[in-house]
């Protein structure tokens, strides 16, 4: 868990989250636990020491991250129903143009 | 008439666009999340370990409620997930439960992350122009309800004053005396207007707390500073128009209607204004406002008869110049108007000048501080009265020098600016060889009605 209380570190590791959920989101709608699974996925030994990068298992600054990246209109978050109809804040990448529903693209 | 056309199109596409930018913040600021966006179905097997952590991390929050709402079951959905995920990796169910919130952090510490999340600049300025916009939709609003109101306001007193009155209770009439319907065009004004002001400070508040994502308690103060100083600007110095001390009190508390509506009871919803409300306010507006026009015009035909009388008692303002010295044959052309530079009454006497030049220069070497004087006069606006000097005055209401441009006395005055000049009537008078003063020329009578702000009059001479 990173705990810091020096504000400049705060700052520097809540911007290396929101690269990371960037990275993470491609262009698939995901929850907040799936973005998790994503990232440590993506993860390396060789991540773990850079600057900036929150230590394993911490989730503390992922959903600051993903509500600073939606309040910078950078994601667009939606709530999507799944299996038992149990709806799930879902995230994706916010596009210049709208996303179109299913069936309506060009063939 | 196009002109018209196109400030209603515009002042309804502005209504619009402010009662559906209110509504969507009022959806916000409820009690939950967004019914089309929220989740139907919450976790129910959160703990109360689980509860207690999330009770922490929102008090910290500060956020409209639907956020709150939207923040607390996404955090408890990512906590089931946790925990489900460590117990499949053998974790017993208690030990999962820490290690999930552990791996958030302190519960404190995440709340005051995701409320610096939630409440960025560009929601900031998003914030501020929301409720400037909504401010301004809310004003029209405010005052098309303000006015319906005095409406029904005026038609109730109408109904119960004859009821009260045969019970023996009378109430005091504030036209009295006012034949103009000042006093009452005055109060519809102000009663809209401080209504106006006080439903703009609530939507600019109530907005700019959904659109900023922040609590409308913590905006109510810069809107109540805002709408206070704005609005009690406007009210007092501002609006100008006809005035009345029951429409002056009135409109001397604006600033503090403005206060008190960014700050009572501000966490309430804004009530419903549904398309109907709209329609049925604007109809109503606009067809009373056809009806006073019909009246008006009805009642200043009736006006139109006043009689002459043969003494205008012009003797009480000054005695007429003696024929030595201001020859009968000499006569007065001209008449009063508007000056449109000031907003005043011009009045211009031009000697008649087929009588030439030398014969003028002649006349006018008799006289001197040649003045014109407003005297109050029997009310014109009445009908069946007489015109003349109101003998109950002494003194003149205002006197200006006449000034000589060739051949013509020329001069404004203010009459407009007086609290209570009614009608009026104004005589050219000036000092003769043996110092004593006369009338040149009957002169010229007219009404005149307040014209200026609230502090205009406050600020007025009698």
């Amino acid at each position: 868990m990173s705990e810091t209380h020096d504000p400049g570190m705060r700052v520097k590791a809540l911007a290396g989250e929101r690269k990371r959920v960037l990275d993470a989101l491609r262009g698939e709608a995901l929850t907040g636990p799936a973005i998790l699974r994503r990232m440590s996925e993506r993860s390396t030994a060789a991540d773990a020491g850079a600057a900036g990068r929150a230590e394993p298992g911490d989730q503390s600054l992922l959903y600051p991250a993903l509500h600073s990246l939606e309040a910078d209109w950078r994601l667009e978050a939606t709530w999507l129903p799944e299996a038992g109809g149990v709806r799930r804040r879902t995230y994706r990448k916010r596009r210049l143009v709208p996303h179109l529903p299913r069936g309506t693209g060009r063939s | 008439m196009i002109a018209l056309l196109g400030y209603v199109v515009v002042l309804g596409a502005l209504l619009i666009a402010a009662v559906w930018l209110v509504r969507r913040s009022e959806r916000r600021l409820g009690a939950g999340p967004d019914a089309h966006a929220a989740p139907t179905q919450l976790a129910t097997d959160v703990t109360s370990e689980i509860t207690a952590y999330l009770d922490r991390m929102t008090g910290e929050l500060a956020l409209p409620a639907a956020d709150v709402a939207e923040v607390r079951a996404e955090l408890a959905d990512h906590l089931q997930d946790s925990i489900a995920s460590l117990e499949a990796e053998g974790l017993d169910r208690d030990s999962a439960i820490r290690e999930a919130l552990g791996r958030l952090g302190p519960a404190a510490e995440l709340g005051r992350q995701l409320r610096m999340a939630h409440q960025s600049k560009r929601r900031l300025l998003a914030g501020v122009g929301g409720g400037v916009f909504a401010g301004g939709g809310g004003f029209v609003l405010g005052y098309l309800g303000g006015i319906m109101l005095a409406l029904f306001a005026a038609l109730a007193l109408a109904l119960a004053t004859p009821l009260l009155a045969a019970v023996g209770l009378r109430l005091p009439d504030i036209t009295s005396g006012d034949h103009s319907g000042n006093a009452v065009n005055s109060i519809f004004l102000a009663v809209a207007t401080a209504i106006a002001a006080g439903a703009a400070t609530r939507y600019a508040v109530r907005t700019s707390a959904s659109l900023s994502r922040r609590t409308p308690r913590s905006v109510s103060v810069f809107w109540a500073v805002g709408g206070g100083l704005g609005f009690g600007w406007w009210a007092i110095f501002g609006m100008r128009g006809a005035q009345s001390w029951p429409s002056v009190a009135i409109e001397l508390c604006v600033p503090l209607v403005a206060v008190v509506a960014a700050f009572v009871r501000i966490e309430r919803s804004m009530p419903h204004v549904g398309r109907w409300a709209l329609f049925v306010g604007l109809v109503a507006v606009v067809g009373s406002g056809l009806l006073f026009a019909v009246a008006g015009s009805v009642s200043s035909s009736v006006i139109n008869t006043i009689g002459e009388q043969p003494d205008l008692h012009l003797d009480s303002v000054a005695p007429a110049a003696p024929a030595a010295w201001f020859p009968e044959d000499v006569n007065f052309g001209g008449g009063w108007g508007s000056d449109s530079a000031s907003g005043g009454t011009q009045v211009s006497l031009e000697l008649n000048p087929d009588l030439g030049g030398p014969a003028i220069a002649a006349i006018l070497a008799n006289w001197r501080e040649v003045r014109f004087e407003a005297w109050h006069a029997l009310p014109m606006d009445m009908p069946g009265l007489l015109a003349g000097i109101d003998t109950r005055y002494s003194s003149p209401i205002e006197v200006q020098s006449a000034s000589l441009s060739d051949t013509s006395f020329e001069a404004v005055f203010h009459l407009e600016r007086f609290r209570d000049s009614g009608s009026w009537w104004i005589v050219l008078t000036a000092v003769g060889p043996d110092g004593h003063r006369y009338r040149l020329e009957s002169g010229m009578g007219g009404d005149a009605r307040f014209n200026g702000s609230a502090w205009d009059w406050l600020t007025a001479p009698q």
